[in-house]
């Protein structure tokens, strides 16, 4: 399924309804994600924040359909997701979904253009139209230089900009970013902190999940979370993210 | 396209990222399909020569044997055995041909051998196939093909029976008797013994006293599958005496049927093919336990690549195809590389070979083909 197939891009994009995601039984039973309430509108930026283990990650997966959840519904585009089928999933994260991870989770053995046309070719696409559209993300993220690279000789910010070309490539209605700079130095994070602000200035629905202040200040809105609740919401303006670099304290 | 071009970019990436353990799977796959190949073809090569060699040689339906009484200067009873080529369901013989054992010595080695008198002449009735040379000669002596092999002599050598010394003129197969060392000889010798043609004159020479040959004649029945019966019908009551001891009286003929001789030729590698069949199955186990071990060495890695496929949208059934292709091109690989390996003995044991046995047999194989 592509991001063009699924019936709007006005109104929630994405949508949890009592979300509720547990491990273990009895007294050993672990809430990761407790009875979230959520909507995401089209061309919306969110940031989720909290400490390590209140349930981020967790949250995203089930949001992307990764795992499924132990009570509760996720909507995609006015679908609903959490009961499909492993196929069906699969094929709806290959149009709809792109994901972003913490630890870029490049394929080593594949050069930066091969990993950004990975979707695209699993998607059907010929290998020449893949090809194509991948070599314009990685100029888009300013790596057409580095497209025969293997991610083994590419730096951590720019492996990272390889994972969001591979996350934009069938064009999604939806990025899901998990700790997208969590694993960067600074320069590299306000290399990666450009590109998501360049993707929210052009339309892109994006998750971020993050506990960098920096990252979520780019965002429209910030929804605080923990031990696997949500605690707290704020609205973002637009004022805010315009600092961006001010507020990273990366620039003069 | 795109997707099978996916995945044999990923194979072969990985396969060219992991050398060593490509090269491990390989040689053990490898080993395990040859090794079962060659059992497989050694069930071929048991089941169905025989039969070619039979028809080669005009092999004899039953063999039959007379030797002289242990005790006593009284000579073989050949008049009985003559009485077998009369008896009913006989269509033609040959022989009776004398026979004597003795030691062979040959490239300083020696072994029993069971020395049979032909004529010059070819027999109608076994006549054995030469894959070397020619013919018996006075003074010259062939020997069959496994017992050549095993001694190590060709054409143009010299062997050593009883002290005299003969020229190797020819190298032949027989349906009359298993191939050394699973020569049958009636059961009159003690152990294996190799067999060699040589003059009907030359065969006196090498016993002390006429009275001492002992003697074969070689059936040809109406109905060759009815062998196995004729034999029963004319073999004398069994006693409880072990082999090699006999009474002072002439015994009657031993009789033997042409489907005991190919049992016993198919004994020579049944027990190869099942330590083959076995060591193929065990290699095979090793291959699968060093694809367990590989896999499971590499299973955080692979968990990470299902995890990236899954969320770029690979199926459950393509991860899996990704997952299993390089595995998959090793095994198909070695695969080819083991039939080939395993059959190509048969193609090469034309040419001499070193008498390990399973060359030996292979060579017989070959050497009955062209026979046919």
């Amino acid at each position: 399924m592509n991001a063009s197939e699924l019936p709007l891009r006005a109104g929630p994009v994405v949508c949890a309804r009592g979300l509720r995601m547990e491990y273990g039984r009895g007294p050993a039973l672990v809430r990761a994600v407790d009875t979230v309430e959520l909507e995401v509108s089209a061309g919306e930026t969110l940031a989720v924040m909290g400490p390590s283990g209140c349930g981020k990650s967790t949250l995203l997966h089930l949001l992307g359909g990764l795992e499924r959840p132990s009570d509760g519904e996720v909507w995609l585009a006015r679908r609903r997701i959490d009961r499909l089928t492993e196929n069906a999933l699969a094929r709806l994260r290959r149009g709809a979904i792109g994901f972003v991870f913490q630890a870029f989770h490049l394929m080593d053995e594949l050069t930066a253009v091969e990993n950004v046309e990975l979707p695209a070719l699993l998607a059907g696409q010929s290998a020449r139209s893949a090809r194509r559209r991948a070599t314009e993300l990685l100029e888009q993220v300013g790596l057409s230089d580095r497209a025969d690279h293997l991610p083994s000789a590419l730096s951590g910010g720019q492996r990272q900009r390889v994972a969001i070309a591979r996350a934009l490539s069938n064009e999604p209605l939806v990025v899901l970013a998990d700790e997208p700079t969590g694993n960067l130095d600074s320069t590299a994070t306000l290399d990666v902190l450009r590109l998501l602000d360049s993707l929210r200035s052009a339309g892109q629905t994006l998750v971020i999940v993050t506990h960098d202040a920096r990252i979520a200040a780019t965002a429209d809105r910030l929804i605080s979370m923990r031990d696997g609740a949500f605690v707290e919401e704020t609205r973002l303006t637009h004022g805010t993210t315009k600092r961006l670099g001010e507020l990273a304290g990366l620039e003069g | 396209m795109g997707r099978v071009q996916l995945v044999c970019r990923l194979a072969a990436r990985d396969l060219r990222r992991r050398p060593a353990e490509a090269a491990l799977l390989l040689l053990a796959m490898t080993a395990a399909t040859t090794t079962l190949t060659l059992g497989l073809v050694l069930h071929g090569v048991i089941s169905k020569p025989y039969q070619s060699t039979r028809e080669a040689t005009a092999g004899p339906d039953v063999i039959a044997g007379v030797v002289p009484p242990a005790v006593g200067r009284r000579p073989a009873d050949l008049a009985g055995l003559r009485a077998l080529a009369a008896a009913r369901g006989v269509t033609g013989h040959s022989g009776p041909y004398p026979v004597t054992w003795t030691r062979l010595a040959a490239n300083r080695q020696s072994a029993t051998a069971e020395v049979q008198g032909r004529d010059v002449a070819p027999a109608s009735i076994d006549q054995p196939r030469l894959t070397q040379g020619n013919w018996v000669r006075a003074g010259g002596a062939v020997v069959e093909a496994a017992f050549a092999e095993a001694l190590g002599v060709a054409v143009g050598d010299e062997i050593v029976l009883e002290g005299r010394s003969f020229q190797v003129v020819g190298v032949a197969i027989t349906a009359a008797t298993a191939p050394y060392p699973e020569v049958s000889c009636l059961g009159f010798c003690p152990g294996p013994a190799g067999l060699v043609w040589v003059t009907r004159a030359d065969t006196r020479t090498l016993t002390p006293r006429a009275q001492s040959l002992s003697y074969v004649l070689n059936l040809k029945l109406a109905d060759p599958a009815a062998a196995p019966a004729f034999a029963r019908t004319h073999n004398p009551p069994r006693d409880n005496a072990p082999p090699g001891t006999r009474p002072a009286d002439p015994e009657p003929p031993l009789l033997l049927a042409w489907q005991d001789i190919q049992a016993a030729s198919a004994n020579l590698v049944r027990n190869q093919r099942k330590a083959l069949l076995t060591g193929g199955w065990l290699l095979v186990l090793l291959a699968v336990a060093s694809v367990a071990v590989l896999v499971g060495g590499r299973m955080a890695d692979q968990i990470r690549r299902v995890g990236l496929l899954k969320a770029v949208g690979g199926t459950p059934s393509l991860v899996a195809v990704v997952l299993l292709a390089e595995y998959l091109a090793v095994a198909l690989f070695a695969a080819a590389a083991g039939l080939t390996l395993g059959r190509l003995p048969l193609p090469c044991s034309s040419t001499p070979v070193r008498a390990s046995s399973v060359a030996r047999v292979f060579r017989r194989s070959a050497c009955r083909r062209s026979a046919s």
